[in-house]
């Protein structure tokens, strides 16, 4: 007789480990966003949103893919004042289980394994022109909007 | 219609230490890709290349119908050293990504895709990919087997669910064809046979080059290589077959495009040949060549 109970076993394991991964990237755009919030004088934070969503998820909250088209998204960057206003700037698309996650900018794609390959692909993310471009783009428009 | 493909490390340029070609080291190789230009190879892929050396190639020779493609982009602490020149009254480009994965501090560079129309508006992907030297990244380390796994990853995307899609994988792997990055991560199989009924393998015809150029005879000639990169302080051989050109299964017999599997191989330049064993040379890797056709 096949035992179920050691697969059960192990499904729950993955799914704790994926869970877990699931944490720590939200727990690397947290600290992202703290960073850009503070340089910015919270104005810029940048978010994850939904392919073809409407509604703008809060950049604090974990994002748990329910369906195989939810696993697509769009890394935003966002101003927060005086209304919300965004811009695409990437994609990014993550597994089940959390990793890999990846970002694709233009040519590039980065494939990221685990935290320290997400920090350091946002490490590069930030010095592409383009991003660098949209955040500042964003901070005109809110200066003349006073 | 038939369409060639050439992959050849040029050394110009490494990634770790680039710009330190002479002129002379130009020359030399310019001379070698010109030969390429001349005999209108339709998809010549360079790896130790920089975009100094491009620029240089344009000033050593007119390319005419050939476009080149840079691929030079950073990759954490190291970058992408790759260029393709294709022509373009025979290719089309569609698309080009390059990939790159990041574990720990490291980024690995995986490869570059580039998405070509062909024939009768027919998608082709190719994954120019060159992998770490065994300097960096020893035989048989956790890391080649993690290339292996992420090329394979890559390759499985561009194959579509029916493995259908026409793949050509090819590089400077600083391994060989029997290497587990390669037989078992990339499910590269010297088998045809097997690769023709399971279509998610792929087939690597460079099993037939690991070994000397000609036949032991008593009088015959001595073999001017035995591989496709030649290794001064090797202890069992001199020569490994870590340059390779790699196809999907729709190119044995699956749809209308065909392997030409005679005309695949190693391009023997006889003065440039030559340079592979001496010391004094920066030089040490053979093109590698081959060919498709459609046969209606």
């Amino acid at each position: 007789m096949t035992d179920f109970k050691k697969f059960l076993e192990l499904g729950i394991s993955a799914a704790d480990t994926a869970n877990k991964n699931r944490k720590e990237i939200d727990a690397v755009f947290h600290d992202l966003n703290v960073q850009l919030f503070g340089e910015t004088g919270g104005k810029i934070v940048m978010h994850r949103v939904p392919n073809g969503a409407t509604n703008l998820l809060s950049s604090f909250t974990s994002v748990v893919p329910q369906t195989p088209e939810q696993h697509n998204f769009s890394l935003t960057i966002e101003s927060t004042v005086p209304e919300r206003a965004s811009t695409k700037v990437a994609s990014w698309t993550m597994d089940v289980a959390g990793y890999p996650c990846s970002i694709e900018l233009g040519e590039k794609e980065w494939i990221c394994l685990d935290r320290s390959g997400l920090e350091s692909t946002f490490a590069e993310l930030l010095q592409q022109p383009t991003v660098a471009e949209a955040i500042r783009t964003h901070l005109r428009k809110i200066a003349a909007s006073k | 219609m038939e369409i060639s493909i050439i992959w050849w490390n040029t050394s110009l340029s490494p990634a770790i230490k680039p710009g330190l070609a002479s002129a002379e080291d130009r020359d030399s190789a310019f001379r070698v890709i010109k030969n390429f230009i001349t005999r209108q190879i339709d998809m010549i892929c360079l790896g130790e290349m920089s975009p100094a050396d491009v620029k240089a190639l344009k000033k050593y020779c007119h390319l005419g119908q050939y476009r080149v493609v840079e691929g030079f982009s950073k990759a954490g602490r190291t970058a992408f050293d790759i260029c393709v020149l294709y022509r373009r009254d025979t290719l089309l480009l569609s698309g080009k990504k390059e990939l790159a994965t990041t574990s720990g501090a490291m980024t690995m560079k995986v490869g570059q895709r580039l998405k070509f129309i062909f024939g009768d508006d027919e998608a082709m992907y190719i994954f120019v990919s060159h992998w770490p030297s065994r300097v960096w990244c020893e035989k048989n380390s956790a890391t080649r087997h993690e290339f292996g796994v992420l090329l394979r990853q890559e390759v499985q995307k561009a194959l579509g669910a029916k493995h259908s899609q026409h793949v050509i994988v090819l590089g400077d792997f600083n391994d060989d064809p029997f290497a587990e990055s390669l037989e078992e991560h990339l499910m590269a199989s010297r088998d045809r046979n097997i690769v023709t009924t399971r279509p998610y393998l792929l087939y690597n015809p460079f099993w037939r080059h690991m070994t000397s150029n000609n036949l032991y005879s008593v009088r015959g000639p001595v073999p001017s290589y035995a591989g496709t990169c030649y290794y001064a302080d090797g202890n069992r051989s001199n020569w490994h077959t870590f340059d390779q050109i790699i196809f999907s299964s729709s190119f044995l017999g699956n749809s209308d495009w065909h392997l030409r599997e005679d005309k695949v191989g190693i391009v023997d330049i006889p003065a440039y040949t030559s340079k592979l064993a001496k010391r004094t040379e920066r030089f040490d890797h053979m093109p590698v060549i081959a060919a498709i056709e459609k046969v209606n």
